[in-house]
């Protein structure tokens, strides 16, 4: 009789505590400093198409969320430890970072071009950017590429891309890496007015520029919700409004 | 030859299990295959779905590449013209993701002919500046083709809109100085020309993709139609299928039910309600599939046959029961029934009837002398003569005890049965026994007719005949007497 009703109490705290581990908020981790994907605007408050998404897909899975910013370089290592359950900061999957994260689907796709002064630079041959100081992201997957394919180049790493175009801008370096749609803002801007994109878009194995949400390994469900909750978005036209907000055109 | 009998209830456990089975089996076909469909319809929505929201997405890119060239072409200033460009650039660029090669070359065409267009602007707007210049060196007073020219759009400089100052400038320009802006004025009217056509150009480009997408879409969409309506087909197919089973698998039962059932049991039924009427055949009935329905059939057979004896002794013991035993003649109760039977005709048609009691002379003489078996012989003889008198329908000779007979005479008047005695006395005297020829046989009658109010029954017929024979008796025998 006792230990019936033992069981029972077991069995309701379990279930409770469960619906607790269940309703839980998410925690989400973006970058801050990667227009126009997440920054901070002129009022101070987090946004962008990266921040809007993650907000959005929060909705369609009716979890309560909340998205923190952490260094691009810290991201992985926050995840792993547990500090938050997602990254959505435009990062796309390597095999590298596929060791230590799971990645969805992807809910948006870029390019990556150069960019840089259009009156010194015509070719983006490696030949051709000898000796030439080209910069990225550091642990981006345009720092991999210049590693690999520009070896006899000066590869100038920084910690975000607000930084590599101070950079250029400064003339402390030729060339900056990075995504089109990334850069579109830099160079519609007036301080971008002397640049412009050096070269057709770099197709290469490497640049596979599709951003995918990591989560923890081994957290194969919370991939899965986020997949359903991306088509979601995307059928329901919800991805649409907020690309426009952001980018005149399609990305996904 | 002899057919091998199932036992109905194994049969119908085993029949009931492999319907069961077939039923199962079917339906675990049937579902896995609806699975199956219903995966596939899952798989047509996951595959063609975002495809065709992807087909669609670039439609409306094709459509904002169109918006943006416009605008391209109108705007004035490089630094428009330039954001323009850029987002050109990244937006036909993003067709390089999609994996189509038709839309990759058209896109990187129309991107030759935006960075065409752009490159003639700023080729026509360097040109202007140097028209600007020449004008500005010189001394004459040109402050209205000035004005035209630091304020026109050089997209709007044409042939007839440019006559007037020119005109103007031929008169106050140096020869030089003119033919040096009519040069540059015609150089970019020329250019002009060559933009629309490249605006044309890029427009049935742009044109040519947006269909290709749109015939894309519209192919997408009847191909998720085509697919999703094969599947549904295949869905209510394989419905038919269950359905026909299920029909085939009923009526197969009933057919079964109906004929190794329902109708050897209404065999059986009939079989049963035949032995009544059996006659003298027993009933006979075919034989059964199942072993319970033959143990019935066999059980109807042998009642059948029980039956069949039964009546047959039934029918040995009615006759032995009216029958006298030692002379074969109708006993007494037998003649009471006829008698009874014979009085109520005569009383209600009016029907002469008569009897004769007949008695064996010194019967018991011939039983002390000659003993019993002789007595016996005597009283058969007499019997056979009886019988031969009595061959016309309803005529009866009974035994009535001992050494007494009864004849009932019905149709016979008082000198019918006169007459008859007259016969029984003269047969009787000639009856002889083989081993004592010497016994001399003789009987005495008496007589009996019906008269209404006299003797008017069975007893009062019997009772006067009795009476009759007395007499006769008392008369010295050998002869009839006839109640009055």
């Amino acid at each position: 009789m006792f230990s019936k009703l033992k069981l029972t109490m077991t069995v309701i705290i379990l279930l409770f505590s469960i619906s607790r581990i269940y309703a839980s908020p998410l925690i989400i981790a973006t970058e801050g400093v990667y227009p126009p994907f997440s920054y901070f605007n002129e009022a101070g408050e987090l946004t962008g198409f990266d921040v809007d998404i993650a907000q959005a897909l929060c909705e369609v899975m009716q979890r309560e969320c909340t998205i923190v910013t952490i260094a691009w370089s810290d991201l992985l290592d926050g995840l792993e430890a547990g500090d938050f359950d997602a990254i959505i900061a435009s990062m796309a999957k390597t095999e590298e970072r596929a060791r230590r994260a799971l990645f969805s689907n992807h809910y948006y796709r870029s390019q990556t071009t150069f960019v840089g002064d259009p009156r010194r630079f015509i070719s983006i041959a490696p030949e051709a950017l000898e000796s030439k100081r080209l910069s990225a992201g550091l642990d981006s997957i345009q720092a991999t590429f210049l590693n690999q394919n520009y070896p006899n180049s000066d590869i100038v790493l920084t910690d975000n891309l607000d930084e590599s175009f101070e950079l250029l801008k400064l003339g402390q370096v030729d060339l900056v890496l990075t995504d089109s749609i990334n850069s579109l803002g830099f160079l519609t801007s007036p301080e971008g007015f002397a640049f412009d994109f050096i070269g057709e878009p770099i197709i290469d194995p490497i640049l596979v520029a599709e951003a995918r949400i990591a989560v923890q390994l081994g957290n194969e469900s919370l991939v899965e919700e986020f997949n359903q909750a991306i088509l979601q978005l995307r059928l329901s036209g919800a991805y649409d409004r907020i690309n426009r907000k952001y980018v005149p055109f399609s990305i996904y | 030859m002899r057919r091998s009998q199932l036992k109905m209830s194994i049969t119908l456990v085993i029949a009931v299990l492999s319907i069961l089975c077939v039923f199962t089996i079917a339906l675990l076909l049937t579902s896995s295959l609806l699975k199956g469909i219903s995966d596939n319809a899952g798989k047509t929505v996951n595959h063609y779905l975002p495809e065709l929201v992807r087909t669609h997405q670039g439609a409306l890119k094709v459509e904002q590449i169109h918006r943006y060239l416009d605008a391209a072409y109108r705007v004035q200033n490089a630094a428009e013209e330039r954001s323009y460009r850029l987002l050109l650039q990244v937006l036909v660029h993003s067709f390089m993701l999609d994996d189509d090669d038709y839309l990759i070359s058209e896109a990187n065409n129309i991107m030759f002919d935006i960075q065409e267009l752009l490159y003639i602007r700023h080729t026509q707007r360097a040109l202007l500046e140097e028209i600007l210049d020449i004008v500005d060196q010189s001394d004459a007073e040109l402050a209205f083709v000035r004005g035209v020219f630091s304020s026109i759009s050089v997209k709007n400089i044409r042939e007839d809109i440019m006559q007037p100052p020119l005109n103007q400038l031929s008169v106050n320009l140096s020869e030089d100085d003119y033919s040096e802006v009519q040069y540059r004025v015609r150089f970019i009217i020329d250019l002009n020309e060559q933009l629309d056509m490249l605006v044309i150009d890029a427009h049935q480009r742009i044109a040519g993709l947006a269909n290709y997408l749109t015939t894309d879409a519209v192919l997408r969409t009847r191909q998720i139609s085509d697919e999703v309506g094969k599947d549904a087909t295949l869905v209510s197919f394989y419905f038919s299928i269950l359905i026909a089973i299920l029909v085939f698998f009923s009526l197969m039962i009933l057919i079964t039910f109906h004929k190794l059932i329902l109708r050897p049991v209404q065999q059986l039924v009939l079989g049963l309600r035949s032995i009544e009427n059996q006659g003298d055949t027993t009933v006979k009935l075919p034989k059964m599939y199942f072993k319970e329905l033959d143990l019935i059939r066999h059980s109807i057979e042998e009642y059948s046959e029980l039956t069949h004896r039964l009546q047959a002794v039934n029918s040995d013991l009615e006759r032995l029961s009216q029958i006298d035993g030692l002379t074969g003649l109708a006993n007494r109760r037998m003649l009471d029934t006829k008698l009874n039977s014979e009085v109520k005709r005569s009383k209600r048609y009016h029907h002469p009837l008569s009897i004769l009691m007949i008695d064996i002379d010194h019967f018991k003489k011939l039983n002390d002398e000659y003993g019993h078996q002789v007595g016996d012989q005597g009283l058969k003889l007499l019997a056979e003569v009886l019988q031969r008198f009595t061959q016309r329908p309803g005529e009866l000779a009974a035994r009535f005890g001992g050494e007494e007979f009864v004849l009932v005479l019905p149709e016979s008047n008082i000198s019918n049965a006169i007459e008859m005695a007259k016969m029984i006395l003269v047969e009787s005297r000639k009856i002889v026994f083989p081993e004592y020829p010497e016994i001399k046989f003789s009987v005495s009658i008496g007589i009996s007719c019906f008269q209404k109010g006299v003797s008017d029954s069975a007893e009062l017929l019997i009772n006067h005949a009795d009476k009759a024979l007395y007499q006769a008796k008392s008369a010295g025998r050998d002869c009839f007497r006839l109640y009055d």
